[in-house]
């Protein structure tokens, strides 16, 4: 039977994950906060992490399981699940969050009379306009102390920010990546 | 064999898929890179897979899952994000330094916004009618719904 528990560690993992959605949605549904808010992502994420590490110390406490490399790589294992799947899910939720494709095929579908681009580019995301998610992600990247607006300008900070800008122009001319965006 | 040998494997599978993906990027022409990325992970897997009998495919399988995804979670970012082509675009300044509005018309309105809306028509989600104007087609409408309806289990009210 011992042999047989860190195997199930897996499939306790992959559960978890499943349940990961359903809690996401269950939460935004209860606390009535707005699906765009990261928040409910994030804490659904840490509390199936926190159950099923719950399950893993119960497993250690009541059933005398010795930890063996065997254990270990199935702990990994269950890591590698979880983690590989997170990733996915914030991968899709920002698709369906902050898709820009996706966001000027719901402006146009809002509409009863086809739009021009002039249109398209004033009423981009529900009406707020192609320079208001320029704005948004300008804010986003001063927060992250990449950049700084100053003047209507911006500015690449010194330090860390030149390494990691340095980092990703390097990785975009390895994998052949001209402009992007 | 040893537990952690399918994680050795799967971790080498995963450098062995970027190395792939590095070359066949550079010759990929007028081919979807997204696509070529898809099909070429299934290559090493398959690969380390029948080189390495008998081999535990779950803890394989799911350690790949993992490398696989946060390759793709930063290869996406690259690819993708205007965020991304911002700091790329600053640090090719010698000053380090961009207008706003420069970086709203040249690149945001120009290449990004009406670059975007060709791979819609491209993909037969959309099309221009005759006065110049974005209409949705047939596919168009069918993704439209569906998304719609995921926004609407997310409250998604606005998306952008």
């Amino acid at each position: 039977m011992l042999e047989v528990i860190p195997r199930s560690l897996i499939y306790y993992m992959i559960m978890t994950c499943c349940s990961i959605p359903v809690l996401h949605v269950f939460i935004i549904r209860i606390t009535k906060s707005y699906g765009e808010s990261a928040r409910p992502l994030l804490f659904s994420c840490a509390v199936s992490l926190l159950c099923w590490i719950g399950m893993l110390f119960y497993m250690l406490t009541f059933t005398q399981l010795e930890i063996s490399t065997n254990f270990i790589a199935s702990c990994a294992t269950s890591l590698f699940i979880y983690f590989g799947f997170v990733l996915g899910y914030l991968e899709f939720f920002s698709l369906i969050n902050r898709g820009y494709s996706l966001s000027i095929m719901m402006d146009i579908s809002r509409r009863t009379i086809p739009p021009s681009i002039s249109e398209l580019e004033n009423e981009y995301a529900d009406g707020r306009g192609l320079r208001w998610m320029l704005t948004k992600r300008v804010k986003g990247l001063s927060a992250l102390k990449l950049v700084t607006e100053n003047n209507k300008q911006i500015v690449l900070n010194k330090g860390w920010s030149t390494y990691v800008a340095r980092i990703l122009y390097k990785a975009k001319i390895l994998f052949s990546i001209k402009g992007s965006g | 064999m040893e537990p952690y040998m399918p994680h050795v494997l799967a971790f080498s599978a995963i450098l062995a898929y970027i190395a792939l993906g590095i070359v066949l990027l550079r010759f990929r022409g007028a081919r979807s890179p997204i696509v070529i990325m898809l099909i070429a992970s299934l290559v090493p897997y398959g690969s380390f897979l029948l080189l390495s009998k008998p081999l535990d495919m779950l803890h394989y399988t799911a350690t790949y899952f993992f490398g696989l995804m946060c390759f793709l979670f930063f290869w996406g970012g690259l690819f993708k994000s205007i965020s991304v082509r911002i700091i790329c675009d600053l640090l090719e300044e010698e000053t380090r330094t961009l207008c706003v509005e420069d970086i709203y018309e040249k690149y945001l309105l120009t290449e990004s916004f009406k670059g975007r809306l060709g791979i819609l028509i491209q993909s037969n989600y959309l099309m221009l009618d005759n006065n110049g104007n974005y209409k949705l087609t047939e596919a168009g409408q069918k993704f439209v719904r569906r998304v719609s309806f995921i926004q609407k289990i997310y409250k998604i009210s606005a998306s952008g």
